[in-house]
């Protein structure tokens, strides 16, 4: 098949088919339904979408880890897939080593890293004396920046990235944001990136793809399409079912979050209810919610333990209140992330699962209303004059 | 446009293989067997002298079971030790082979669900340390020989032909087990008792002659193990003894047979691996 002059990928019908086993017999689903996309020389696409709905399949099938079920791809060039930072690490080997071996695995020949081990330890910040150390040694973060920076040092024309942004320090994180602007840039490589961080999305990418429940749901300029997927999720819904394919342990679950007072209005009180459901009795139970603003920038956590909240017996089913006297958001749409856990142990975790709009008001009875058009939180504070 | 173009399909038959990949497969291993050389009795106390400490020990329990107690004869006058240690470090060498490259998938799952690379080169790295504790005792068995009987490199092309096909019978049946063990871990639940019934059926620590004063007419069935021709070839190789006859030649055809079906094998998990890892 022949490509377009300046394509960098062609997808034409690609999909992947489950089959049921045991207990699922007879229960075929499709984890990505037949897509065709094209994606051009030295652009970027960035594919969103709730957890489940296709985007971890597309990856796997174009970096080779599982054959399609039906259709076909094909790319231009050497095309590398970055799904996890520090693959094949051994603890037992240097820093140096390490270097060598995850390279190989990546499809680096051996005189390409040793051209590249000065400027990766460069990048990685990490002293020289530690490179022939055992990385067993080393602390969780440096061990984060180095396989970092290998990744950072592939050469590719086209490469695969799987959410990796999504650990290490936010300066390195902004460091290797823009080594891969740079690549796409000076190099003309194309990018493929998956990422929950739609602000970090939608500055490294030109397009993006919002799948759902394995169907291309649209395709497009990727501020606009963010900003779609957003107010999908943000849907001021009275309350939201939570569906059940989200990660964690499932033994404890949020199925319903809901505003007693209808649509939260600034400086007014309400009420958030959340509903959960198990097996049995709950300890140690944490729920932390994080509110997130329009472009995906969290704001504000909504957090039981951090608030004091710490309850020894949940019953196994039930409801929680979170009370609040005076909502403290801005007019806006805001989104949340939810992450449930139980003696430390993640029972339910997802992204983007609910949104709601806050309408306009005055945070203190006595003020004015402030409009800033964009997403913010009133902080308590107290005026005096010094005279 | 100088860049390659790659196309992938969903009708893709399993044995389509590119020479990108088969090189591909090649460096990785080489990658892994330098990591497994690296790390090769790391935190011990004796470290590389362990290479020679394993062939020493293995021979000592074949003298101790064989000669002490069960008594077996070496035919043609040889002195027992020499005839049994003969064949024993291309033995060692595929067993290495065989019980660190059947479970490498499993045991590297985390790796084979982030990378992909061709998975045969994970047994197969497995060659690269099994070959120097290879090269290590057969160096002894050399010097050995040397002091009981003279040193004799004649059959040294014979030596390097029998070595090439253990490695690659014993790659074939860890292709066949790493491939099983994707969807059936069982198999490596199995893994000890195979190896040890497959040493106690190669003629290493008694004459092949044996085989024909146990099964007469059918003693080709035994001939099946693709070992005994590595066994009786390494014999031939070093002694002198043992003439191959055409009953080796099903062995060599099963051990050929074994390498090549296994890489098939291997080749068709490689494409729903990891939904099942």
């Amino acid at each position: 098949m022949s490509l377009g002059k300046d394509t960098a990928i062609q997808i034409q019908g690609l999909g992947k088919q489950y089959r049921g086993r045991g207990a699922f017999k007879g229960r075929d689903f499709w984890a990505l339904q037949p897509l065709d996309l094209e994606v051009k020389e030295g652009q970027a696409l960035g594919l969103i979408g709730p957890n489940g709905a296709g985007k971890s399949t597309l990856l796997k099938m174009l970096s080779g880890l599982t054959h399609p079920s039906v259709g076909k791809y094909t790319y231009r060039g050497h095309m590398t897939s970055l799904l996890e930072v520090g693959t094949g690490f051994h603890p037992d080997l240097s820093g140096r080593e390490n270097i060598y071996l995850s390279g190989a695995l990546y499809g680096m020949k051996r005189s390409e890293i040793a051209k590249s081990i000065d400027a990766i330890q460069d990048f990685s910040g990490l002293h020289d004396r530690y490179m022939d150390h055992p990385i067993k040694h080393y602390s969780s973060g440096m061990k984060v920046r180095l396989g970092f920076s290998v990744a950072a040092h592939l050469q590719a024309d086209i490469l695969v990235v799987d959410e990796v942004l999504a650990v290490g320090d936010a300066r390195f994180q902004a460091k290797c944001m823009q080594r891969m602007e740079s690549q796409m840039q000076e190099h003309g490589r194309t990018v493929l990136f998956v990422s929950h961080n739609l602000y970090a999305l939608q500055s490294l990418c030109h397009e993006a793809l919002w799948l759902q429940d394995g169907e291309a749901v649209q395709h497009g300029p990727a501020e606009a399409i963010t900003q779609a997927y957003l107010e999908s999720v943000q849907d001021p819904k009275q309350g939201i079912q939570i569906a059940h394919d989200h990660a964690g342990s499932g033994k404890l679950r949020i199925t319903n979050l809901m505003w007693l007072k209808g649509p939260p209005q600034t400086g007014q009180s309400n009420t958030l209810k959340i509903t959960y459901q198990g097996d049995s009795d709950h300890q140690e139970v944490d729920v932390r919610l994080n509110v997130l603003g329009r472009d995906g920038r969290f704001l504000s956590p909504i957090a039981m333990h951090a608030h004091g909240f710490r309850p020894e017996h949940l019953p196994a089913q039930g409801e929680l209140m979170v009370h609040f006297a005076s909502i403290p958001w801005m007019e806006g749409s805001y989104s949340m992330d939810l992450r449930l856990t139980e003696r430390g142990v993640v029972a339910q975790e997802a992204k983007n699962i609910w949104g709601f709009k806050v309408s306009s008001g005055s945070f203190l009875a006595e003020g004015d209303p402030y409009t800033a058009g964009k997403n913010g939180v009133h902080v308590s504070q107290q005026w005096t004059i010094n005279s | 446009m100088s860049k390659p173009m790659t196309t992938i399909q969903a009708q893709d038959p399993i044995w389509r293989r590119t020479t990108a990949e088969i090189h591909r497969a090649r460096s990785v291993a080489w990658a892994f067997a330098r990591r497994d050389v690296q790390l090769r009795f790391a935190q011990t106390r004796m470290g590389w002298l362990w290479s020679l400490g394993q062939p020493l020990l293995a021979a000592a329990i074949v003298f101790i079971v064989f000669s002490w107690i069960v008594q077996v004869q070496a035919p043609n006058g040889f002195s027992y030790p020499l005839y049994a240690f003969a064949a024993l470090p291309a033995w060692l060498m595929a067993q290495h082979i065989i019980l660190q490259g059947a479970p490498s998938l499993v045991h590297n799952q985390h790796i084979v669900s982030k990378v992909a690379f061709p998975r045969q080169a994970l047994p197969m790295s497995k060659a690269g340390v099994a070959l120097v504790d290879f090269m290590v005792a057969s160096l002894l068995f050399v010097v050995f020989r040397g002091y009981t009987l003279g040193v004799w490199l004649d059959g040294l092309h014979w030596v390097l032909l029998s070595s090439l096909v253990s490695i690659y019978a014993a790659l074939g049946i860890a292709y066949w087990i790493a491939a099983l063990s994707v969807r059936y871990r069982d198999i490596l639940a199995l893994l000890p008792f195979l190896l040890q019934g497959l040493f106690l059926l190669t003629p290493i620590a008694y004459p092949t002659e044996r085989f024909a004063s146990a099964l007469g007419a059918y003693s080709w069935v035994l001939y099946l193990n693709p070992f005994v021709c590595i066994a009786d070839g390494m014999r031939y190789a070093w002694l002198g003894v043992d003439d191959l006859n055409n009953y080796h030649l099903i062995s060599f055809l099963m051990a050929t047979g074994l390498f090549i079906t296994g890489t098939w094998a291997l080749k068709g998990a490689e494409r729903n691996m990891i939904d099942h890892l």
